[in-house]
């Protein structure tokens, strides 16, 4: 099971009780090797009854491999330690925030089918700005820029698969200016850029799909 | 430990209890426990008796019990018997119960006696759980 760090999530968790009497119990749900208690909950099981009980945990912030464990008490006596078969990996948290500003607009244009007609633009490139900041947790990231233009249904591609990798640390922006060109003039085009953040392992952390008028 | 014994119903002078030795008194619920009665048999003439040993709330009441145990005691001798009990099974977490020994000659009851001390019967919790799941 993996899980972000910070992340809340909620584990279910069936327990019963095999005497012929009731009780009132308290269990602990930790993780790690030092037992660290995440969660408790406390109920009563009557006899031979099962529940489901449920601990909201919210992830270490540190990453790694948790075992889980519980302890359970009655009348504050430890009556049984479990330990869950599966590990909890706790992966990085990144935050990202993503902007993107087109420096240049047409001049003039109008909506035709949701689509934005320019009906006067320059036709020399135009210019772009995408700032990727780091919100979260220090480490590399890949950026991945990919612009598409949709004419008529059919995507053509004006740039694809611009990467960069760069180390972000906490609170660090990175800027990227890219220029892009207008291939046909006059015509309904649709232009929609894709930014992409992925973490050291190529995992995708952050997606933005820009839908802009030309 | 030693339980003392104190006369319940009847009639003294047909048999003696020397000592009424058992576990700690207090026992998990639904498990078998021996207790040991070392009988005295006060007169000139050896005699068959019968006893049983209960657990219950008042006399009579039978909660758990060993059944009737029959032996011979020698005239002045003493003989100890053994009574296996099944703990009563309990709803509640505890418990306690009046412990009785009822002694029977040729069918009727001579004298029933009662420990002093009740015995507890406790039910030690204990939980299990399944594999957690996570959402």
């Amino acid at each position: 099971m993996e899980f972000t760090s910070g992340s809340v999530h909620k584990g279910t968790v069936t327990f019963s009780n095999p005497r012929t009497a009731g009780f009132d119990y308290k269990a602990s749900l930790c993780m790690g090797a030092a037992w660290t208690e995440m969660a408790i909950a406390s109920f009563h099981l009557n006899a031979g009854q099962l529940k489901d009980v449920e601990f909201s945990v919210t992830m270490p912030a540190t990453p790694g491999a948790y075992p889980v464990y519980f302890k359970v008490t009655s009348g504050g006596v430890l009556i049984g330690t479990f330990a869950a078969t599966e590990d909890i990996t706790v992966t990085p948290l990144y935050k990202v925030s993503v902007s993107f500003v087109r420096v240049w607009e047409c001049e003039e244009g109008r909506m035709v089918g949701g689509v934005w007609l320019c009906t006067k633009y320059f036709h020399d490139s135009r210019e772009a700005t995408v700032t990727i900041t780091n919100k979260g947790y220090p480490g590399s990231f890949t950026t991945t820029l990919e612009g598409w233009f949709y004419l008529s249904g059919e995507p053509g591609s004006l740039f694809a698969n611009l990467s960069w990798t760069s180390t972000f640390e906490e609170g660090q922006s990175q800027i990227y200016t890219f220029k892009y060109m207008v291939p046909i003039t006059g015509m309904p085009l649709d232009s929609r850029f894709f930014i992409k953040v992925k973490d050291p392992d190529g995992k995708i952390i952050a997606e933005v799909d820009y839908i802009l008028p030309l | 430990m030693k339980l003392d014994l104190e006369k319940a119903k009847g009639e003294d002078g047909h048999i003696l209890v020397k000592s009424l030795e058992m576990e700690d008194p207090t026992f998990e619920s639904a498990t078998p426990h021996v207790a040991t009665a070392t009988f005295q048999n006060p007169k000139t003439a050896p005699f068959d008796f019968t006893a049983e040993l209960y657990l219950g709330k008042t006399l009579g009441t039978k909660t758990a019990t060993s059944g009737p145990k029959t032996f011979t005691v020698a005239a002045g001798g003493t003989k100890p018997v053994d009574f296996s009990v099944n703990m009563p099974t309990l709803a509640i977490p505890s418990d306690a119960y009046h412990v009785y020994l009822e002694v029977k000659q040729a069918g009727v009851v001579l004298i029933t006696f009662v420990a002093t001390e009740d015995v507890t019967v406790i039910v030690t919790p204990a939980i299990n759980v399944t594999q957690i799941t996570w959402a």
